[in-house]
């Protein structure tokens, strides 16, 4: 493994010289963007470029594939820190996004998708398929963990307004058909546990019998053949699950119904009768997720004995790699860097392929749902929220309001825009998190079309270089960690600037470098180094 | 799918790569569909987002106009501006709507609203949207101290964001209720009015919180009164903080501020002294006193009892005065000088006598027997005197105010006639005095009788007997009777009443002077297009051409003749000559119903007139026997100098009894305080020949 030096002459200039100039353009442009509100801003990022620099250069003398090996803890270490930013986060905006560690603070979702990267290409480079993946390697059906993820779907599903209330919705038709009478909201409650428990079961259910009719299909999961071992985890699953429910009635005196607590919070009923009063409800019900999800990694690494690349494979599937950090981050709640965890995840799972049936099936999937969701579950404010994301001039007073300004401060700079610390919109605050989120209308603002080609045609520079990095990689592994690094980084100035320009929703998502935000740029710069690090070793020695 | 993954297989993927480079090309064509867009933007709507980012940014703050002052025909005050202390909010910094229901809770607490002006204001507040947010509302006007401390010091608590104290105008009538009904009020527009005045295109750009003239000459000479709001461009940041003046002329220029203009000067042909003398001398509960200058038509005194505060009834303050105004059995919004309708009793036997000499039915020299009654067919009318007057004849008849005399004179004209010299003297339509509300009064004919008596058989013989002592269907307003009488007084013609004398601007530069004019006798032939003649502020008043300066001028000591073609009313002189003097003798005669209430200063020609109310039966009611809505109207209309008279009254003193000694003394303490006032007028422009006093 241990690889010859390579010379520095080696080293990809174009990316290094595309990264730091996009940087240094970001720092320029937060001089302007902070001037209003804190104009000493742009030395903390100065500092942060120089030490990321340093971090960068030092990384350059280990071997990319040194990475590989810590791909997996270093994801686990993701995965706690956003629970971690859950438990005790510090909130900016009515979102979670920060911890504290000593003075600094850092949001550990942008570190986050640089493990999730990693341990991605980690699993897919071992697990290369030449046909491509199927649904079933994709999603695992078969796996007893998707009963979990279904219930973690479901309780996320009661707590994002954005997502509806389907559950709800179905207990409340229901009883309606069943009682005819309005059910109180206790009752509402137990009765949607009710109906979790029937969705589970008979998803179970269907699972047991596909598993009985085909055989020969369950010898194909990784699983060892035998029922035995699955059996005992699932009623351990569901006795874990039954026990908590158990305790919250029989310690009903003393804490007064945890797990109600817990959903009632999730259905945002519980201060109804001020009963639930005195608790830190959120708390609670992510202490009872966590509980669950530790309960059941145990459960599995204790009652399997079988090699590593198995156990990962029973228990998790490739989209759950992203799934895990995206929900996390969703519960923030941050919907943007959630969807970049899930489109950039997407894209490697894309590089390494996927069989056109399964595409077609997702794509299919994927419609159906919408045009039930639209037609089915979704109310009226709820698609007024989508119109608005599509249309942001539909409602230029209420929602689309943050999308109009950007909108106006990227077309008033015209050709050569108003000049360094000239932009209206910006100066008198018009612009939303214009050091962060607009950074680029800022720049559109006062450099105008030209300075923004110029910063677009950076990043398809660094981009490319990226690409083409990954294109060049001497192994798999390096090709899909460059291949993450150039997605990520694509992802992320593709739907800042199309946000920004106003054909995308408004969602916090940065410009990778450009944006304030040190967190954010050291992420990217560490990406970048180790898109050259796979370039400098990109020859086999 | 490789089960379990094969540890071994570390060579690069050959499929890898060119996945890699797809997502290269992609990359490329992802940012060249974001450069259209872009260029989409900057370039092709450039301009367009450009100027929608400078609207964001400019505000136009309105500096408001001071509306017109009101002054009378001496240059006195009768309605200005003065500073008042208004709080208002801005909904933006109120924050979202619990918030701002708790501030303005507060609020209301402190200034003492009412629950209904509490709830309008949340209204307000909610109301608007995005960048209207940001424009301040006005919620109270006219703070005490008490209640400026009150909100000042919970603002320094760092209670009620968003709440500011903040100076505004505020109409004031130093004359209080002087000459309420006359100017009325002013009150803020509302959504209504504003929606009607939006349809016209608003050319008078009102915005919700305008005052508007709501009475009175406030309302009729609203467009002359109102100014035009200057305009301040500043420059706000997102959240409606001023910038500095510095970082504003860099974006702005230096052209920022457009001066308010204010309102017009409104000259009044009123007296103010006279009209307070009149309503001193006015001891009734309610009633009219209308003088005017018989030689011109120009109103002196237009008064209505009982008055109001303009003051008192404006803005919001005014709601429980308003109530108070509103429940008085009394009426006091009502302008009795103009809107009142009543029978004119025996004032009006001036017209059937100016009637009857016209249509030759009786001449000076013919007698008529009084025997204290009238008898027409199977019905009888009684004199007011049961004895009788004997042997009276025109003039007598008028002195001693004999029924049966006119009762006779009604029965020989018919009412074709006498109806129509009623509307040859005004009366039966509007004067088409500038102010809001007159009515018409009415003059009955036959086919009036045949249209409203319709069940009881349409018109017959006897009813012109009871128009003929203005009893009947008759009605007249105060302002009509005073026309009348200086029309008989000035020889026969009869003027509009005008109430504004001219229009200047708020320097003093005359921008249109109201000349008398003479009323025809048809309807509607001269409908009066004052409204629209009347000057603008704004309108570049040079332009105009008649701008003079009157600084120098001295003022007009005793009103001239005014030069103007005079439009005799279609009376022989010789009639008029002869009720002028059967008028004057009814103070001049021993005989005279007002012989006892003459004036000691000057001569005086006039009518009393006692106008029944309730039908009664026949027996009389002692004064004390009655309640006070069934009493008689007690009228007087006078004109002095007897000859070639100079003011003409006309006095309603309601259900005080009879005319002689309820209404005249009022008239001629009026005249007399005219008098008085003149002689000083004369010594102090003897005094002081050069300056033009104001």
């Amino acid at each position: 493994m241990k690889a010859t030096r390579p010379a520095l002459i080696e080293v990809n200039w174009p990316l290094v010289g595309a990264m730091l100039l996009i940087a240094s353009l970001g720092i320029y442009n937060l001089h302007s963007s902070a001037a209003s509100h804190a104009p000493r801003l742009f030395l903390g990022q100065l500092a942060v470029l120089g030490v990321g620099s340093v971090v960068c250069a030092l990384l350059l003398f280990f071997d990319y594939r040194l990475s590989e090996g810590i791909a997996y803890p270093v994801y686990g270490l993701a995965c706690l820190l956003l629970l971690a930013v859950l438990l005790q986060g510090r909130s900016a905006l009515g979102a979670q996004r920060w911890l504290l560690i000593g003075p600094a603070s850092f949001q550990p979702s942008e570190p986050a998708k640089l493990a999730t990267i990693l341990c991605l290409a980690r699993y897919c480079s071992q697990r290369i398929d030449p046909s491509g993946y199927s649904m079933r390697t994709l999603f695992r059906p078969l796996n007893p963990s998707r009963p979990l993820a279904a219930l973690l779907a479901l309780v996320l599903l009661w707590k994002k307004p954005w997502l509806g209330d389907p559950i709800g919705e179905l207990a409340r038709l229901f009883h309606k058909n069943l009682g005819g009478v309005v059910p109180e909201a206790g009752d509402l409650l137990w009765f949607r546990l009710f109906l979790v428990a029937l969705i589970l079961a008979a998803v179970t259910a269907g699972v047991w019998i596909v598993v009985g009719i085909d055989r020969a299909r369950a010898l194909l999961d990784p699983w060892p053949p035998g029922r035995r071992n699955r059996l005992v985890l699932l009623c351990v699953a569901f006795g874990a699950g039954l026990g908590l429910a158990l305790f919250s009635v029989w310690s009903a005196p003393f804490v007064r119904d945890p797990f109600g607590v817990a959903i009632a919070t999730l259905v945002e009923e519980a201060d109804a009768g001020g009963a639930y009063a005195g608790f830190a409800p959120t708390t609670t019900l992510r202490a009872v997720l966590a509980i669950a999800v530790v309960v059941y990694a145990v459960l599995s690494l204790w009652s399997l004995r079988s090699p590593v690349a198995s156990l990962v494979d029973f228990v998790i599937a490739p989209v759950d790699l992203l799934a895990i950090p995206a929900l996390l981050v969703l519960v923030e709640p941050d919907l943007g860097t959630a969807g970049i965890f899930v489109v950039v995840g997407m894209s490697m799972i894309l590089v390494v392929g996927v069989q056109l049936r399964t595409l077609l099936i997702l794509g299919c999937v994927g419609a159906s749902l919408a045009v039930v969701g639209w037609f089915g579950i979704l109310k009226d404010y709820q698609k007024r929220r989508i119109l608005t994301f599509i249309d942001p001039e539909h409602d230029i007073k209420g929602a689309g309001w943050n999308a109009v300004q950007s909108m106006i401060a990227v077309g008033s700079g015209r050709w050569t825009g108003k000049g360094h610390l000239e932009g209206t919109q910006s100066q008198l605050s018009f612009l939303p998190e214009q050091h962060t989120d607009f950074a680029f209308s800022v720049w559109a603002e006062e450099q105008g079309f030209l300075g923004c080609l110029v910063v677009m045609a950076l990043y398809v520079v660094l981009v490319a270089a990226i690409w083409s990095i990954a294109a060049q990689a001497r192994d798999s592994y390096g090709a899909l960690l460059a291949a993450g690094v150039a997605s990520m980084i694509l992802w992320q100035a593709l739907i800042n600037i199309g946000m920004v320009i106003g054909v995308l929703p408004v969602v916090g998502v940065t410009l990778p470098l450009f944006s304030y935000g040190g967190s954010s740029l050291l992420t990217v710069m560490l990406g970048c180094a180790l898109a050259l690090n796979v370039h400098l070793h990109r020859r086999a020695h | 799918m490789a089960l379990g993954g094969d540890l071994s297989d570390r060579n690069p993927v050959r499929v890898l790569g060119p996945r890699a480079l797809v997502g290269l090309w992609l990359t490329l064509v992802a940012f060249t569909l974001l450069a259209v867009r872009l260029y989409a933007l900057q370039v092709v709507r450039g301009d367009e987002l450009a100027s929608k980012g400078e609207r964001n940014f400019v505000q136009n703050l309105r500096t408001p106009h001071d509306r017109g002052i009101v002054y009378d025909r001496d240059g006195r005050i009768l309605a200005d501006n003065r500073p008042s202390v208004d709080v208002e909010v801005t909904p933006a910094f109120l924050g979202k709507r619990p918030e701002a229901t708790a501030t303005l809770a507060h609020l209301a607490t402190l200034v003492g609203m009412s629950a209904d002006a509490l709830k309008r204001a949340n209204e307000a507040v909610s109301a608007p949207r995005g960048l209207d947010r940001l424009l301040p509302i006005v919620i109270e006007r006219d703070l005490t101290p008490e209640q400026v401390e009150a909100v000042e010091s919970e603002r320094s608590l760092f209670h009620l964001d968003g709440v500011a104290i903040v100076e505004g105008r505020r109409r004031a009538y130093p004359m209080g209720s002087l000459a309420a009904h006359l100017l009325g009020y002013v009150k803020e527009i509302d959504a209504g009015e504003l929606d009607a005045e939006r349809l016209r295109g608003n050319p008078r750009r009102y915005v919700l919180g305008d005052c508007i003239g709501r009475d009175g000459v406030e309302r009729s000479h609203e467009k002359s009164l109102r100014g035009v709001d200057g305009f301040e461009k500043i420059v706000v940041d997102a959240k409606g903080r001023r910038q500095h003046d510095a970082y504003m002329r860099q974006l702005l220029g230096e052209e920022r501020r457009v001066e308010p203009q204010p309102g017009h000067a409104v000259f009044l042909t009123i007296d103010a002294a006279l009209q307070r003398r009149a309503i001193e001398a006015f001891g009734g509960e309610a009633g009219a006193v209308v003088a005017v200058d018989p030689n011109n038509g120009k109103i002196l005194v237009l008064a209505s009892v009982p008055e109001f505060d303009p003051n008192g009834v404006s803005g919001m303050l005014g709601a429980t005065e308003k109530q108070r105004l509103d429940g008085d059995p009394l009426k006091p919004w009502l302008n009795r000088a103009i809107s009142g309708q009543y029978a004119p009793g025996s004032t009006f036997k001036a017209v059937t006598a100016l009637a009857a000499l016209a249509e030759r039915a009786t001449s000076i020299r013919e007698k008529v027997r009084c025997p204290g009654h009238f008898t027409l067919g199977n019905k009888t009318w009684r004199c007011h005197k049961d004895s009788g007057h004997g042997q009276v004849d025109i003039r007598e008849a008028l002195i001693v105010s004999c029924d049966v005399f006119f009762y006779t004179m009604g029965s020989r004209i018919g009412i074709t006639a006498l109806a129509g010299m009623a509307r040859r003297l005004g009366f039966g339509r509007r004067t088409d005095i500038a102010l809001a509300g007159e009515q018409p009064g009415l003059v009955p004919d036959e086919a009036y009788h045949n249209r409203a008596d319709r069940a009881t058989g349409g018109y017959q013989r006897g009813m012109v007997v009871n128009t003929a002592i203005g009893q009947g269907s008759l009605l007249v307003t105060p302002l009509q009777l005073a026309m009348a009488y200086a029309a008989i007084g000035n020889g026969g013609t009869l003027f509009e009443p005008q109430i504004v004398d001219r229009i200047e601007t708020a320097d003093f530069r005359v921008v249109k002077r109201f000349l008398p004019r003479a009323r025809g006798d048809g309807d509607g032939e001269d409908d009066d297009d004052d409204e629209d003649d009347e000057p603008e502020p704004g309108v570049t008043v040079d332009s105009r051409g008649i701008l003079e300066e009157v600084r120098g001028d001295p003022p007009a000591l005793l009103a001239t003749k005014a030069p103007v073609a005079r439009q005799q009313l279609a009376v022989n002189p010789d009639d008029l000559e002869l009720v002028r003097t059967g008028l004057e003798g009814v103070m001049a005669d021993p005989r005279g119903t007002a012989y006892w209430r003459r004036s000691r200063k000057i001569s005086m020609a006039g009518k009393t007139g006692t106008a029944q109310v309730v039908r009664l039966g026949r027996e009389r009611l002692k004064v004390e026997e009655t309640t006070y809505f069934e009493r008689d109207h007690a009228w007087f209309v006078a004109f002095a100098p007897a000859t070639a008279p100079q003011i003409a009254v006309a006095v309603l003193n309601e259900h005080s009894g009879h005319g002689g000694s309820q209404a005249a003394p009022i008239a001629v303490a009026v005249v007399d305080a005219f008098v008085d006032l003149q002689a000083a007028r004369l010594a102090a422009a003897q005094g002081e020949p050069a300056g033009a006093p104001r």
